[in-house]
């Protein structure tokens, strides 16, 4: 029946493949960017103060924490590996970093120091462990996440709390960026955006590839010039861009650039893709692999100390626990990267973090309940994952299984 | 499921009736008893039972049968892991099992493996649910429930109309019911009369902070920050209630009423003037009230007049149950939480809160 159909049809055979191969290649952030421009359609329609300048600053502070956890795991997923212990991590980064502050009076930054450098030594020995005795990273990672639970019971006042109210750390989730510096940060970022797009285009024209300036430097810049003129309008008119969006995005941009364009991001992309060619060519994987869990560590633990920031506070309850773990491996599967290597992007974590929170976000401000939460979280899980998977199936590409 | 609860309510209503000051009788220590205890605690989230609910039982059994051996296990949130240790308790000769639930309602197993080996089994603050039980001993939802309902009650009785938010336990718990029932007592009248209008109300999945914060800050988006209190059931969602608050610009400006546990930050919050009150169980009455029916059972005896305050339907049986009586803590007797030995000065009065005039007075103390 399909093969009649396709070939009665030849406009559709053609149409289909086409798409796919722009959803799974350049196109890649647009199934996440409809999904998200969907979900904000409907709760705007639903409840119009869901688009308030108040709501999406409430929104983009309460995606932060996932953003942060599902942008450290995006490396470990690229290689092909997973990592059950961010949460753990995060919520033992925030009992060092508070512990620190709390009790031995430390600055704020050496506080925060210490406990993404603790993270990043987990990610080290985890990345080492895995990598040494072969052992799946699923099993190793999920351990440590018990061990790691262990230690922030022991790390922990008598009290079972770390009390945050008035502390220093408050500020990189209470505050906002100026707001006439966002606006100049805003253009400084479009003009190297530009410049760096419009270098591309003369290298690729040397290279012989068929590009033209207005199409892949010109709409590209106007487009983000767009964007970030609507998000910084929009978050100036409650209280600013928050200082916590800022690092975010920073760390996008830096992460983004390391896997475009450098020789490590390349390896890490071709360790995901295929493993044993990367051996084959001589590069030392078990290098790379270790790099992203450290990466991922980072991440994680700084993400921990954010939330300890938003949260005013850290506890055995409230950190690290519950569905985090879950949310930051779905917000970066739904962002776009795969839970199969090779393929994905720190961006996918802003996409993602950003798609799910935004249900949260409107589910609870209809007050709908936690029925409705979970069961629409899980479906868009599934369509979100099931896009990237039929695109990357009608193109053509290699099948996941 | 809904006939159970009725009859609970029932239950609670005629405890409470019959007054709750049994445990005040003293017992003499007994050196003759011999043999080991066991107590099983639920798991190592919830930091009092590690904390403060075994030592303290340890100190009791001490203080009544100082020939007893105590032995803590912890089923680390994992009803299975829990029932084989009550299994091996009971092949190590048990001469009564203290048990706090790991899953109230997948303890049925573990209740039965007692019973059918004659060892005592006191369910200790959980409501391990479907088998036979010797005694409850508990603070009782329904109690912290109605406690926070008349204080909430009597902080919004001047002036008003007020609009309230209220935020409740994890949906579908036993606990989280009998807690919003507790406060519906004091607070229902209210709101049937007008004097209260609820504008945002909602569950917070496993009583996770971060969520009841996110729940907040859509409500202060959903009424433009207008309304003047919050409920918070349990002193974690009024922690994450009160950092909404913060980042709203908002602290101290609406009044969070509620909470129970008496966790250190909220008395802190307490002291700054960020939260009303909260409902204060002191745990080692619990345990004292655990070591004495233990004693009981092991003796074959009834406990004390008066200690067994009402009946717990646990679906199997209605259980003898000493319902054990909780406080409200406000600015003014935060001291009963260090009488009660639940925390001490030194735990309470660090960061700002150290700076506050209650903090100065019982310096050093």
């Amino acid at each position: 029946m399909a093969i009649v159909n396709s070939t009665a049809d030849p406009v559709h055979r053609k149409f289909l493949p086409r798409l796919a191969g722009l959803i799974s290649g350049e196109w890649r952030y647009v199934p996440i960017l409809v999904g998200i421009m969907l979900i904000w359609a409907f709760f705007g329609a639903l409840d119009p103060k869901f688009l308030s300048p108040r709501n999406l600053s409430n929104l983009s502070l309460q995606s932060i924490v996932t953003a942060m956890l599902a942008l450290g795991l995006v490396p470990v997923l690229i290689i092909r590996q997973i990592d059950m212990s961010v949460a753990a991590v995060s919520a033992v980064a925030a009992t060092i970093a508070g512990q620190l502050l709390i009790t031995q009076n430390v600055s704020v930054w050496l506080a925060i120091a210490a406990g993404v450098g603790s993270g990043m030594l987990v990610g080290l020995v985890q990345g080492r462990w895995i990598t040494w005795t072969r052992t799946p990273a699923f099993l190793v990672t999920f351990g440590v996440s018990l061990v790691l639970a262990a230690l922030q019971l022991m790390l922990l006042p008598a009290t079972g709390q770390i009390n945050l109210f008035g502390t220093d750390i408050t500020f990189l989730a209470g505050s906002y960026v100026d707001k006439t510096l966002a606006w100049f940060l805003a253009v400084f970022a479009v003009a190297i955006f530009a410049t760096f797009r419009y270098f591309s285009v003369a290298d690729a024209r040397k290279a012989g590839l068929s590009v033209t300036t207005t199409r892949n430097a010109l709409v590209p810049s106007t487009i983000v010039a767009i964007v970030l003129a609507v998000v910084i309008a929009g978050l100036n008119r409650h209280n600013g861009v928050p200082v916590a969006l800022l690092i975010l995005i920073t760390a996008i941009i830096v992460l983004s650039y390391i896997g475009k364009h450098t020789r490590f991001g390349v390896y890490l992309y071709a360790t995901g893709a295929n493993p044993s060619a990367v051996v084959r060519a001589g590069i030392k994987v078990d290098r790379i692999r270790m790099a992203a869990f450290v990466v991922c560590g980072a991440f994680a633990a700084f993400s921990g100390i954010l939330a300890a920031s938003r949260l005013l506070g850290v506890s055995a309850q409230s950190s690290g626990m519950g569905t985090l773990l879950l949310e930051a491996i779905t917000a970066a599967v739904v962002g776009g990267t795969s839970l199969f290597g090779g393929r994905g992007s720190p961006w996918s974590a802003l996409f993602g973090a950003l798609a799910i929170t935004s249900i949260s976000n409107g589910i609870d401000l209809l007050g709908l309940g936690t029925e409705v939460k979970l069961a629409t979280q899980g479906i868009v899980l599934v369509l979100a994952t099931s896009v990237d998977s039929l695109a990357h199936r009608f193109a053509g590409g290699p099948t996941e299984d | 499921m809904k006939s159970t609860w009725k009859r609970l309510i029932a239950a609670a209503a005629f405890g409470m009736a019959a007054c709750a000051a049994g445990s005040s009788f003293a017992l003499e220590p007994d050196p003759s008893l011999q043999g080991t205890v066991y107590m099983m605690l639920p798991n190592f989230t919830t930091v009092r039972f590690v904390q403060k609910d075994g030592p303290a039982f340890v100190a009791a059994m001490k203080k009544y049968a100082p020939n007893i051996k105590v032995e803590i296990a912890n089923g680390e949130s994992n009803p299975a892991q829990q029932q084989s240790q009550v299994d091996a308790a009971i092949t190590a000769g048990a001469k009564a099992i203290v048990l706090v639930a790991a899953d109230p309602s997948l303890a049925s197993a573990s209740l039965f493996a007692a019973d059918k080996a004659k060892v005592p089994l006191i369910a200790y603050e959980h409501e391990a649910s479907g088998g036979p039980v010797t005694y409850y001993t508990q603070f009782g939802a329904l109690k912290v429930g109605q406690a926070q309902g008349k204080n909430a009650a009597a902080a919004l009785s001047q002036g008003g109309p007020y609009k309230v938010a209220r935020l409740y336990g994890n949906k579908g718990d036993f606990y989280t019911r009998a807690t919003k029932e507790g406060q519906d007592e004091s607070l229902k009248p209210l709101i049937d009369a007008g004097k209260i209008s609820v504008v945002c109300e909602d569950y917070v999945p496993n009583w996770n902070p971060s969520d009841a914060q996110r729940i907040m800050e859509q409500c202060l988006t959903k009424t433009n920050g207008d309304f003047q209190a919050i409920v918070a059931s349990n002193d974690g969602t009024a922690e994450g209630a009160l950092a909404a608050l913060v980042s709203q610009g908002l602290a101290g400006k609406i009044k969070i009423l509620g909470g129970q546990d008496a966790n250190v930050t909220t008395l802190q919050n307490i002291l700054l003037g960020l939260q009303h009150g909260t409902v204060l169980k002191t745990y080692p009455l619990l345990a004292d009230s655990a070591a004495r029916l233990a004693i009981a059972a092991i003796k074959g005896q009834k406990p004390e007049e008066g200690h067994i305050n009402g009946e717990f339907d646990n679906g199997y049986a209605k259980i003898p149950t000493a319902f054990i009586d909780v406080t409200m803590i406000d600015a003014s007797n935060i001291g009963e939480v260090v009488k009660a030995g639940v925390w001490s000065w030194s735990d309470i009065c660090t960061g700002p809160a150290a700076n506050t005039q209650t903090c100065k007075d019982n310096a050093g103390k």
